[in-house]
């Protein structure tokens, strides 16, 4: 999109898996007032996209507002893709013409990277998608995959994200809900 | 749907010890489950069970989630299996010193502490309930209560902790609460030289004194006579600690 003298990438489908991260790390940064946050967002995107990174200090107000309303209120349509080709290698969340399932096992596992991984989307898919490794659930088999799916389009899997999440909030409430014994 | 307990009397006293064990770890909401619900299945963490839908797995966590937390005890076990619990205050001096040297880790040794409390009794002729004198084998009793089901071994827990709290605060003047001193507390730049050795030296000893306390007091009461030693742990506990605490009051 361009925002006055800036072309800025706003949608999270223009954005990858590992770009989607940064920037998700950036707005949690709690040494950072918001203005800082967004100006630190915007330098990243524009430094990734190989362009001039002083320009930002020069940025009107206006423009650097209406950046941030582009950011917040663009529209985007997450896919819910079940399959990752990586490598010549194909990765499922769930077998073709079946629904998604989140597993007991996949969930604790992604509970683990919840509490100790910053980049938690790509390892969220390196959970989620298996190729029938018996070793899927090794640490640094885990770790691997996460770095390979940081290429990837952050559209396209961001359902997962919203999924996972419900779950974890419609698990929660339970515990909330249900009568003890 | 896989069978799951239902309340107490269905875990055994071995599955309670590894449920505090997995309570005691940090763990993530469903990894915590998942060990919870291993053991009680009696398989592996890695089963493919665990492959099940999340909801799936919800409603199993929601039939178990009451195993995590201290089962609250509204009977009284005065008798198991043919055994009846001793009058606590009726305890020798001998049961006491066994049930103690435990008591620091008394949940993992709630099979031993209703071993030595539970006892076969008979009526004499006289109509009076007579205890079975403390000379049984011991490890044969303690694999019997292993079988004894979780809220009775938590209720002579409850019982014996009561009864214990009263026993020392009546008797607080013949213990000695403080802990020796752990030489890395003590503080070098005040003492120097001699006087740290001889301050590292009295807290060995003191440690030493410590670990031996019981049986010096035996030793102190048997009149340095091993062969009465034997005839004071069938002394009651009470009428030991009455003549202690006055003779401590006369010197």
């Amino acid at each position: 999109m361009k925002i006055g003298n800036y072309n800025i990438r706003v949608k999270i489908s223009e954005l990858s898996v590992g770009e989607f991260e940064d920037c998700y790390t950036i707005m949690n940064n709690p040494d950072l007032t918001p203005v800082e946050k967004y100006l630190d967002v915007i330098t990243y995107l524009i430094k990734a996209d190989g362009g001039d990174t002083s320009i930002v200090d020069e940025m009107s107000d206006d423009d650097f507002f209406k950046i941030i309303k582009a950011f917040t209120k663009t529209k985007s349509t997450p896919s819910f893709k079940n399959k990752i080709n990586i490598d010549g290698v194909d990765y499922f969340a769930y077998p073709n013409g079946e629904k998604f399932v989140l597993k007991a096992r996949d969930l604790a596992t992604i509970e683990k990277i919840f509490m100790n991984e910053k980049n938690f989307y790509s390892h969220l898919l390196a959970v989620l998608f298996k190729n029938g490794d018996e070793n899927h659930y090794e640490p640094n088999n885990i770790k691997s995959r996460a770095d390979k799916f940081r290429s990837l389009n952050a559209a396209d899997y961001f359902k997962y994200i919203i999924i996972v999440s419900d779950k974890v909030k419609v698990k929660i409430q339970s515990l909330y809900d249900e009568p003890t014994k | 749907m896989m069978n799951l307990p239902n309340n107490w009397g269905e875990i055994s006293y071995e599955q309670y010890k590894e449920l505090n064990e997995i309570k005691n770890l940090e763990l993530s909401f469903t990894q915590l489950y998942i060990e919870v619900l291993s053991l009680l299945w009696d398989i592996s963490p890695n089963d493919e069970v665990f492959d099940m839908d999340i909801d799936e797995f919800m409603d199993y966590t929601k039939k178990v989630e009451w195993v995590l937390r201290e089962p609250v005890i509204t009977k009284t076990y005065s008798q198991w299996n043919g055994f009846t619990l001793k009058n606590l205050n009726k305890l020798t001096l001998g049961e006491f010193i066994d049930i103690e040297n435990k008591i620091n880790d008394l949940d993992n040794n709630l099979d031993w502490l209703a071993a030595i409390t539970y006892k076969k009794i008979k009526i004499d002729e006289w109509g009076n309930t007579i205890n079975e004198p403390y000379i049984y084998e011991l490890d044969h009793r303690i694999s019997l209560f292993k079988e004894a089901p979780i809220p009775l071994l938590l209720y002579i827990k409850k019982e014996y902790l009561q009864w214990r709290g009263t026993f020392m605060d009546n008797y607080k003047e013949l213990f000695d609460n403080g802990q020796p001193k752990d030489t890395d507390d003590l503080d070098d730049e005040e003492l120097v030289g001699a006087e740290v050795k001889l301050s590292k030296i009295n807290n060995k000893k003191e440690q030493i004194m410590v670990k031996w306390s019981w049986e010096n007091l035996l030793w102190g009461l048997s009149g340095e006579d091993i062969i009465k030693i034997k005839d004071i742990f069938n002394l009651n506990v009470i009428y030991v600690f009455n003549m202690l605490s006055m003779k401590k009051s006369l010197t």
